[in-house]
């Protein structure tokens, strides 16, 4: 007998019973992950996309690239071809395409020239056309990409994107899905949804000057007559001129009229009154609200919802600016925006 | 003697109010990476103007990882061209740089390298006009020096530095610049990877610890508006702001954490770039381990003996941001509060004092802390790696039993030093970490 034994045979058997289920729980958790050590299931680097850079013209090139790759080894001949892309999927190729109404087609459209659809038309698949395309009234479609212009009817529903070398024309009631991006001019009508939108530029629909929302209280208020710093506010009086940067811990106005050649920045709102400019970019932690007829050089960024009214002008010729607004975007008539347009919430054309 | 004895009960209940502290503050940044709001970053901001970039490499005898990191900064794209890359040694005509400053700067600093490190860099400044070395020799070694020779030649607007191992992306220079146009902002740090995780044991637990430290440590304190701290690579920053506080303190093994406090305390904020992801290699030998933390807490300490007052009196800081600020400042100081605490419940122990509450509360309280705060730190860990989509490598969570006796006993040692650092006003020195890559990554 060996003292070993001498001495578990002395201890109560519930107390080892008790020590051993004790030993067993703490010893538990280590079997796995000596198994993951041993045995390695998950023991690469983490990935990185090396070679990602922001381009919000990819997802319509890419498409095209990979579509003509894939036909390139079974030919541009009129017809249904049969082609791998990330599955196999069947391409209908043709010079020009009209989709009568209420038409469904279930096939990805190689189209060499014109597209057109109908009203009603329901296009599953991605659609590439290389002059136009016109996409009817109250179609639902997947993509489109095109090397020419895009028209897109009232009413009609994007569910993943739009992109195009040429321009982009969206009738009103329209849903652009992801993305709607083209290297020319992106106009859109009124009551659009988007997530997001590149163009050079962006313009909304017209409107009538006499309609240009403003955020101009009707009553004067105290900020209308002098500098105004309380709690919660800071006000900068109607035609100041300022040369520098504002950081602001509250909510920041800038009345009727303002110019700052600089940046602003808020860890509250952001308002500017009509026909402020600002040479600059603005960053909000709270809403960025911009009255109409106002321009802004630089980008617009917040953490919050972005409302921007009527005849306001973001960023300028030759350059690409960025209206980032995570929980939403609002744009009103008469509007143009020089670049990107971004919301994770929900973008509307009112 | 009683009053030996209540000193002793009074500092373990100090420290448990400590340990408890630090707990709940695990707590709040998980749960905010759980279930909180999520604040974006400005990576998708699409900017035709940026501002002008020169990027610093630091480097001694880097010979095995100097390559990747040129060849990767070199494929890197950034709009308007407006790069410039300066590795460190110092130039012998710094004119040359002048000439190509429209187009890209990268400028690698050789400090004191004895292997093949300034024949790769000469080699690539003969090949690209955009990478101009900078060759120290002459000076004091240091990679705080070696930073203020290369910023004082860089022409750049904004400095972007990288360690010698690590391996950027095409985009991350971009994603790093564009915060700049935030009038407030002082510096960004981006995000480390491991690149060599299957390594080992140690390389694994490394990669897991760095996950928490980033993806939730870091993007908590974004998220919550608190203090993200510049790490001192993959970063960037303000050149004339940095030259204005008199550039890094050569003295400091810490120089990006001491660049932290003193940009905050100045009102300049820091951000953190989650998106911004570059890879590193992380240290393969325990014993290179033990070196580079006990460095981390030595450099950290001395920052914190430092900067404390000036956090606490800052104008510029929230309250939310001083606490935070101070708790970071202090975490490599609690090993030290630990281990003195385990000692003076010894001291109890044998004096038959241990009793400190009632014994019930006292057991809940032992029972609690053992259920919810020791799980924090693995909590945290955890929900990083689920967040990374990690799914396996979660296993090794018991394993950090280890690392966390390891690194009690390292941190515990570089408090020490920057306790007698302080004391003796002595001068410090730089120790480097070693690399291990055997074959070039970009090739």
């Amino acid at each position: 007998m060996t003292p070993l034994f001498i001495f578990f045979n002395s201890i109560p058997y519930p107390i080892l019973l008790a020590f051993l289920i004790f030993l067993l729980l703490i010893l538990l958790p280590f079997v796995p992950a000596i198994r993951e050590l041993v045995r390695p299931k998950d023991s690469l680097a983490l990935f990185i996309k090396m070679d990602y850079t922001k381009n919000p013209r990819y997802f319509d090139r890419a498409f095209k690239d990979i579509l003509e790759k894939s036909l390139e080894k079974v030919g541009y001949e009129p017809g249904l071809k049969k082609v791998q892309l990330s599955k196999n999927e069947l391409v209908d190729i043709s010079d020009s395409k009209v989709v009568p109404d209420n038409e469904i087609v279930g096939n990805i459209l190689y189209v060499r020239k014109k597209f057109t659809s109908g009203k009603r038309v329901y296009l599953n698949k991605e659609i590439f056309a290389g002059e136009s395309a016109i996409i009817g009234e109250k179609n639902v479609l997947r993509a489109v990409a095109s090397d020419g212009n895009i028209t897109i009817s009232a009413g009609t529903r994007v569910i993943r994107w739009v992109g195009t070398e040429g321009s982009v024309f969206v009738g009103s009631d329209c849903v652009l899905g992801k993305l709607c991006s083209c290297s020319g001019l992106l106009e859109i009508g009124k009551a659009c949804v988007f997530n997001a939108l590149y163009g050079k530029p962006i313009n909304t629909y017209k409107m009538p000057d006499k309609e240009v929302v403003s955020v101009a209280p009707k009553m004067k208020n105290v900020d209308d007559a002098a500098w105004y710093v309380s709690e919660n506010h800071f006000s900068i009086p109607p035609g100041a001129v300022i040369n520098n940067d504002i950081i602001s811990k509250r909510n920041l106005t800038l009345k009727k009229d303002c110019t700052v050649a600089g940046s602003l920045k808020s860890y509250g709102n952001i308002v500017l009154d009509e026909g402020v400019t600002v040479k600059g970019n603005l960053f909000a932690e709270g809403d960025i609200i911009i009255g109409g007829k106002s321009t802004v050089t630089g980008n617009i960024f917040s953490q919050s919802y972005i409302r921007i009214a009527g005849n306001v002008r973001v960023g300028e010729t030759g350059t690409i600016k960025s209206v980032i607004g995570k929980k939403g975007i609002e744009l009103t008539g008469n509007t143009v925006i020089f670049g990107y347009v971004l919301t994770e919430g929900t973008g509307r054309v009112l | 003697m009683a009053l030996v004895i209540l000193i002793l009960k009074i500092y373990v209940c100090f420290s448990a109010l400590i340990m408890i502290v630090y707990t709940i503050r695990h707590f709040i940044f998980t749960l905010n990476r759980v279930a909180g709001e999520q604040r974006i970053y400005y990576q998708d901001i699409m900017d035709s103007e940026l501002p002008t970039v020169s990027v610093l490499v630091p480097m001694h005898n880097e010979e095995k990882v100097a390559r990747d990191i040129l060849n990767s900064l070199l494929g890197t794209s950034y709009p308007g061209a407006k790069l410039e890359i300066l590795p460190i040694m110092l130039a012998d005509n710094p004119n040359e740089t002048l000439e190509t400053l429209e187009n890209v700067e990268i400028i690698p600093i050789d400090d004191h390298s004895t292997d093949g490190t300034k024949k790769i860099l000469a080699e690539y400044a003969a090949k690209y006009p955009q990478v101009m070395p900078v060759y120290r020799q002459d000076q004091k070694r240091g990679k705080a020096r070696g930073l203020n020779d290369a910023i004082d030649m860089a022409r750049g607007d904004i400095i972007v530095v990288f360690d010698a191992d690590y391996i950027p992306g095409k985009g991350i220079i971009k994603d790093l610049a564009v915060c700049f146009k935030d009038p407030e902002v002082g510096a960004v740090m981006g995000r480390v990877i491991p690149l060599n995780t299957k390594h080992s044991l140690l390389t694994r637990l490394l990669d897991l610890e760095r996950s928490g430290g980033y993806q939730v440590d870091q993007q908590a304190r974004h998220n919550l508006k608190l203090m993200p701290q510049y790490g001192g690579t993959v970063g960037a920053f303000r050149r004339d702001i940095v030259i204005d506080i008199g550039g890094f303190n050569p003295n400091s093994l810490t120089e990006d954490t001491e660049l932290t406090f003193r940009l905050f305390t100045l009102g300049w904020k820091v951000l953190y770039a989650n998106r911004a992801e570059c890879y590193e290699e992380v240290p393969e030998d325990w014993n290179v381990r033990a070196r580079q933390i006990k460095r981390w807490s030595r450099g950290h300490n001395r920052v914190m003996f430092g900067q404390m007052w000036p956090l606490l009196k800052s104008k510029y800081l929230t309250g939310r941001e001083k606490i935070d600020g101070a708790l970071l400042l202090g975490v490599y100081a609690t090993s030290f509060i630990f281990v003195l605490a385990a000692f003076c419940s010894l001291a109890l122990f044998f004096l038959g004092e241990m009793e400190i509450f009632p014994g019930i509360l006292f057991l809940i309280m032992v029972i609690t802390y053992n259920a919810f705060g020791n799980f924090a730190p693995f909590y945290q860990i955890a929900t990083a790696s689920f967040l990374d989509g990690g799914a396996y490598r979660i296993r090794l969570l018991p394993l950090f039993i280890f690392t966390f006796f390891f690194n009690l006993w390292y941190v515990f040692l570089g408090f020490l030093y920057a306790v007698v650092d302080v004391v003796t006003r002595r001068k410090t020195r730089w120790d480097k970490t070693s690399r291990y890559r055997k074959t070039e990554v970009t090739s």
